[in-house]
């Protein structure tokens, strides 16, 4: 059978939960833990971007911005893009928990 | 700067397992699977990902979840994965993008150092017509006002003498460099009687550059040349 004729049958938006790469798909914790790791990283982003502006208004040195980061500050401050990023981060761990309960549901069926 | 990719996907092999029981219907003999690999494509494949397998039961006609996977579908799969290898194709990418990008930078190189001579040329023509000045050749000059704002204007070589050089001043005078290159070349657009410069000094590097009055307090840089009926700028 090819892929195409796969595709029609099963839904793409849960198309990974099939997909079997090694012994560790088995495992439902896997995507909660690198959304986890993810977030993780999101958080450590945002941390350090907050830090460095804080810096900067404090002391008034020089930083170099992206103009996304630019648009935010504009908006909110030095709080707008450590938030947007703390907030991202926090939706793609409620991913994989979400992940992570379906896959273990279907495994207990 | 954002990149635009696909994952797809190529489909090895699909077979059946006739000694495989499916875990959810229990039923033995049904289950098949189908090998595949994702890749990267960005008008065109670009790197091969991991590979993936997917299996499904004929009885019960439901695709098998990877966490309900047993050890002997692991086994299977491990089976017909070593019976495939990655076509080459799908590394197309790992040698094309960096021969484009190195194409791409060379190409830049090229056009830079292109502009560079044709720069060094145009100056150089330039630096040659103010040092052998020709009488009715017009200088495109950038001088300042007494208080000291540019002044973008021209000058007519009326004659040359010696070390001296008679030059023609024009009555068109320009505040920016918009119509900078509308030479005026009418007769009566230059002022009599001409003033005297002395000829740049090439070995001060300034042969780009007149000087008039007592101490050479006043200048003019040369920015172009109008000469047998067109402009030759240096940049």
């Amino acid at each position: 059978m090819a892929f195409d004729e796969h595709l029609q049958r099963i839904p793409k938006a849960n198309w990974t939960d099939y997909e079997y790469v090694n012994k560790g798909s088995r495992q439902p914790v896997r995507v909660l833990v690198y959304a986890v790791l993810f977030a993780l990283a999101m958080w450590a982003f945002a941390l350090w971007r907050w830090y460095d502006m804080d810096r900067s208004e404090q002391t008034g040195s020089e930083l170099s911005i992206t103009p996304l980061e630019w648009g935010l500050y504009k908006l909110g401050g030095k709080w707008a893009l450590p938030l947007l990023f703390a907030l991202c981060g926090a939706f793609f761990i409620w991913l994989g928990f979400r992940g992570y309960a379906r896959l273990k549901k279907m495994k207990e069926s | 700067m954002f990149y635009y990719y696909q994952l797809r996907n190529h489909h090895y092999k699909t077979e059946a397992l006739p000694l495989l029981l499916c875990p959810l219907c229990l039923h033995a003999g049904s289950v098949s699977m189908s090998v595949m690999q994702k890749y990267y494509w960005l008008a065109g494949p670009l790197a091969p990902s991991s590979r993936y397998a997917i299996a499904w039961c004929e009885h019960c006609g439901n695709y098998i979840p990877k966490v309900k996977w047993s050890d002997e579908m692991d086994l299977f799969y491990n089976h017909l994965k070593k019976g495939t290898s990655t076509p080459p194709r799908l590394y197309l990418g790992l040698w094309v993008m960096p021969l484009l990008t190195a194409a791409f930078v060379g190409v830049l190189l090229l056009a830079i150092n292109v502009s560079n001579s044709r720069s060094q040329s145009r100056a150089a023509a330039v630096t040659d017509a103010v040092m052998h000045p020709q009488p009715g050749t017009i200088f495109q000059v950038v001088t300042t006002t007494d208080s000291n704002t540019p002044l973008y204007t021209y000058f007519k070589v009326d004659h040359a003498a010696g070390d001296s050089l008679y030059l023609l001043p024009c009555n068109v005078q320009r505040t920016d460099a918009m119509d900078w290159d509308d030479v005026p070349t009418a007769a009566g657009s230059y002022i009599q009687p001409p003033f005297v410069v002395s000829l740049p000094d090439t070995a001060g590097g300034s042969s780009d550059m007149f000087t008039w009055g007592s101490q050479g307090h006043k200048y003019a840089i040369v920015e172009g040349v109008w000469t047998e009926g067109k402009l030759l700028k240096k940049y």
